[in-house]
């Protein structure tokens, strides 16, 4: 364990990096304590931009440096891991409602889209469920990459530019998944329909089933129309291996 | 992050480290080699550098990765004698070298960038130390600020001329 007193001396020198101010330390150089603000401040703020170049580039290097270095003064980091930093950014920024100060309404979203590419790359894999390549779309179970998020945004800011997707607030929905293989991340846009049978796929719900809900929520009777529809969407999830295959219940 | 924060050379916090680098130890079953890290300032000390080093390696029985080109910007920037420093350490226990290049901000200043060609200081330095041990591998450090790659190659030749001539064998060097 350390002493109080050394743990002290830490926090002094930490507390001065983060803010430049502070209490002197023992035995310290005073006038070479600023390369170490200069030098934690650049990891920080290049692993920022490295985290969200399009973030960086639409709010301009001012916007971005002082959300940077606000962020390095006020906030207490947990995780240990330097990859997770850009996510306590955005939580930072989300909680702290700059989105709102700076009228960026769409901040938060385009920070969350670009954290989320992160997150999925970096994730640790996950035990797929078996599945055979060849079945019944409307009868078997159908097994889902558990490599995915599904995010709501309020604003487009995964199709349009930001100053038009900050005209356009509404409910988004991107299916964000990491393709087996490659491990490349891949995104989709999905419409609420979409994301609702996605979901229901996701839990493990039978096509049948999907259909009565579909038919029972959207006041929708045409079921040739909502199979067409699904067998579409489904097959282009398939091809994007966001779908994997089928558990065979047919046989 | 590769700007490290100085540990206080003090005794509660010898066992601090020691302690978590025992505990990896245990989980691996297998000794990690510690590196000495270049500092700009100490913060409230209470024994020297080099006996902080020796002290950990000791208390936790671990190995040592040298990093020349560290004790060359440490011994530059708290005026020290690079040679004694090394003298001074178990290089019985040295598993690993690592070289770099640095950079002098301030007349009295070098930060240890891993941006720049290695210096002839540091060749010589390098080639002081290796004849003093036992062949163990060699990596060049370079995070940034790319040569090109025959400059590159042209650093790691040097290395690898150094060591064969030191150690009368062909030792890996990488970068």
């Amino acid at each position: 364990m350390l002493t109080s007193e050394t743990i002290k001396y830490q926090e002094s020198l930490a507390n001065y990096c983060r803010t430049g101010k502070g209490n002197k330390i023992a035995g310290a150089i005073e006038k070479r304590l600023h390369h170490y603000r200069r030098l934690v401040f650049n990891v920080v703020k290049n692993t920022l931009s490295q985290a969200y170049p399009i973030s960086e580039k639409v709010l301009g290097n001012e916007v971005w440096h002082n959300l940077a270095d606000t962020f390095f003064r006020y906030h207490n980091c947990q995780a240990p891991q330097l990859w997770k930093l850009p996510f306590e950014f955005y939580e930072y920024i989300s909680k702290n409602n700059f989105a709102q100060k700076l009228k960026l309404p769409w901040l938060n979203d385009l920070l969350f889209f670009e954290w989320i590419e992160i997150e999925m790359h970096t994730m640790p894999d996950e035990k797929q469920d078996d599945f055979t390549e060849k079945g019944n779309l409307f009868k078997d179970l159908l097994i889902v990459n558990k490599e995915y998020r599904l995010i709501n945004l309020k604003y487009p800011v995964h199709i349009l530019p930001v100053n038009e997707a900050g005209r356009k607030k509404g409910e988004y929905y991107v299916l964000v998944f990491r393709e087996p293989g490659t491990g490349r991340v891949k995104f989709i846009n999905l419409s609420v329909l979409n994301a609702i049978i996605f979901e229901s796929l996701a839990n493990k719900t039978f096509i049948e089933k999907i259909i009565s809900d579909i038919k029972a929520s959207f006041h929708m009777q045409d079921e040739t129309r909502i199979k067409n529809h699904i067998s579409g969407f489904i097959n282009d999830l398939m091809a994007q291996k966001a779908i994997l295959g089928y558990r065979n219940i047919s046989n | 992050m590769y700007d490290l924060l100085p540990i206080p050379f003090r005794e509660d916090a010898v066992y601090h480290v020691a302690e978590r680098i025992r505990q990896v130890q245990d989980f691996l079953e297998r000794k990690m080699a510690i590196e000495n890290v270049s500092y700009y300032t100490p913060v409230a000390p209470e024994m020297t550098e080099q006996e902080f080093v020796n002290k950990i390696v000791d208390e936790a029985g671990c190995n040592l990765l040298l990093d020349v080109n560290n004790v060359y910007v440490n011994a530059f920037n708290h005026h020290y004698d690079a040679k004694e420093f090394i003298t001074g350490l178990p290089l019985d226990k040295v598993a690993y070298i690592h070289m770099a290049g640095h950079e002098q901000v301030e007349e009295d200043l070098i930060i240890d960038t891993h941006g720049e060609p290695i210096i002839d200081p540091v060749y010589e330095l390098f080639e002081w130390t290796i004849e003093r041990m036992d062949p163990v591998p060699v990596l060049l450090e370079r995070d940034y600020n790319f040569s090109e790659l025959r400059a590159l190659q042209a650093e790691l030749a040097k290395l690898k001329n150094i060591t064969t001539k030191a150690w009368g064998i062909k030792q890996h060097v990488n970068i």
